[in-house]
């Protein structure tokens, strides 16, 4: 009886450090988008500063990665911190490889897939937003062609008519307007 | 390959036998993006010397001559960099020249250089600056300097001490091989303008046509590159496997590429036209296995080809070579453009 107590009263404990731990991940998500969003693109130097933090921004999503496999974790909010830093990151992530990660993030949990759709599916959308929305659209038409053998499995290319040709400068340009 | 190592051995003698003989090599920079001045071989930048800088050859050190410029200045360059060395030693220095006949004063010592004007049969006091092969580098009496072939003048006015033909000396006939070696690298290194100049411009229209000029890569970095060289007419179309394995499967080098990273060892020193191959996270299990462990290969391997305008160019055009989880293994810069494709080849010499 008191073994089974103390098991109870260790999986809450557990649990309520996880809990944490995975609002830990939001806070630090939330915090480096932020840092993200107060650089200008419009800058060299800031755009050299963004990709140090696109790096950091890929710790992080390994990081939540992580932290939405936990049980009870709070994964709308950590989906929300993870798509807001993507979204961030995206103009200064020159390989485009935060997009990618989290294609993997939308692939392998649906609350990542729901609410990335729910911020991305509006036509008034940000540049960032489009940004990355064109990357995971690239990355998720070209894992298709090769699940429907229309690309060779050992074709590392992709397919012609998966290429998204968003220029988001163009696009900074057309909103100033 | 074999052709440019022998330019690059013969050339490595003759300056070293010149510089050891104490003659007083003089020089410019060739190269149509010039060169860096260096404290030591591979040492600080002291300044970039433009196109046209005229240098004194002081001494050589394997690959870097360590050479004087006209305001005292001395540094370092590296000697495959794209340079011209000329010897003013047998230059009859007052002695003027009469031309024979209707002649051309070219910008350089060959009939493909650009006609600077026709000098007509009895024009007078040209001063002879230096000889290059069967060329003389000469000043006219307005000031302008240009080449005009041997021919045009009477043979005696160019013999120092009147030893010409077969009545030359050894160091003569040394320094005539030296001049036919340089003549042979000179147009082996425009050869390879031409071909950097075609991958460039490829490597534009590509991503201007096929990727909407966006300033990041997509994630298919081979296929852009593997596209780019398809327009500079460097590939046939076929694939070239995983950015990696540019370099590691050779698929560069099979190209007439070599990989110069220890003369290059940043993106931001690499010529333009240099391909760079970057490692990723997961190259030594796609290495290892041939499998990608994501249906995608950014998270192995980068290419992009360096522009000439700071930008660099993939499946994009993006202001830094690649992302900071990457790691430079390969700056390849095309030598040996006999193994290209036979169309580009006739089209660059």
């Amino acid at each position: 009886m008191i073994k089974e107590i103390v098991v109870i009263l260790f999986s809450t404990l557990s649990m309520s450090v996880m809990a944490q731990a995975n609002c830990q991940i939001c806070d630090q998500n939330d915090h480096l988008a932020q840092s993200l969003r107060t650089l200008k693109y419009s800058s060299e130097a800031d755009r050299e500063i963004g990709l140090d933090k696109a790096e950091e921004t890929l710790t992080q999503l390994q990081k939540s990665r992580r932290a939405l496999k936990a049980k009870d974790a709070p994964q709308k909010e950590i989906a929300v911190s993870v798509l807001d830093m993507v979204f961030a990151a995206a103009p200064y992530d020159i390989e485009s490889q935060t997009s990618q990660v989290l294609y993997d993030l939308i692939s392998e949990f649906r609350v990542v897939h729901e609410m990335y759709e729910d911020q991305t599916s509006s036509k008034n959308i940000s540049c960032e937003k489009r940004l990355v929305k064109a990357m995971v659209t690239e990355v998720s038409c070209n894992e298709n062609a090769r699940r429907k053998k229309k690309l060779a499995p050992k074709n590392f290319e992709g397919a012609d008519a998966c290429v998204q040709v968003f220029n988001y400068e163009t696009c900074l340009r057309s909103s100033a307007k | 390959m074999m052709n440019a190592l022998r330019v690059h051995i013969l050339l490595s003698l003759a300056l070293s036998f010149a510089a050891s003989t104490g003659w007083g090599v003089a020089g410019e920079v060739a190269s149509r993006n010039g060169l860096n001045l260096r404290q030591g071989p591979n040492g600080r930048l002291i300044k970039a010397l433009p196109r046209g800088t005229d240098f004194t050859v002081i001494s050589q050190n394997g690959d870097w001559m360590k050479i004087q410029l006209a305001n005292g200045t001395v540094g370092h360059i590296w000697k495959d960099g794209g340079i011209k060395t000329y010897d003013n030693a047998d230059a009859p220095e007052s002695e003027s020249l009469t031309v024979k006949g209707n002649y051309n004063l070219r910008s350089g010592a060959g009939t493909n250089y650009r006609v600077l004007r026709t000098l007509k049969a009895g024009e007078t006091d040209f001063e002879v600056l230096s000889t290059r092969g069967e060329w003389l580098r000469v000043k006219l009496p307005s000031g302008q300097t240009g080449y005009i072939h041997r021919a045009g003048v009477t043979e005696a006015q160019i013999c120092p001490d009147g030893r010409c033909g077969e009545g030359r000396t050894t160091q003569q006939k040394f320094k005539d091989a030296i001049e036919d070696v340089v003549e042979q690298t000179e147009t082996h290194l425009k050869n390879l303008d031409c071909y950097t100049t075609e991958l460039v411009s490829a490597a534009k229209k590509v991503v201007r046509n096929k990727y909407g000029n966006r300033p990041n890569s997509g994630g298919v970095c081979a296929k852009g590159v593997r596209q780019i060289l398809d327009e500079a007419g460097m590939n046939n179309g076929a694939g070239l496997g995983h950015a990696i394995d540019f370099h590691a499967r050779g698929r560069l080098a099979a190209k007439g590429f070599v990989n110069r990273i220890r003369q290059y060892p940043r993106p931001d020193l690499a010529p333009p036209g240099a391909i760079l191959v970057f490692a990723g996270p997961y190259t030594s299990s796609y290495l290892s296995t041939g499998r990608m462990s994501r249906p995608y290969g950014n998270y192995v391997g980068h290419v992009t080809v360096k522009g000439d305008n700071g930008k660099y160019y993939t499946d994009g055009r993006t202001d830094y070579a690649a992302g900071r989880n990457r790691a430079l293994v390969g700056v390849y810069v095309l030598e040996d453009p006999s193994k290209l494709p036979a169309k580009i080849r006739r089209k660059c010499g």
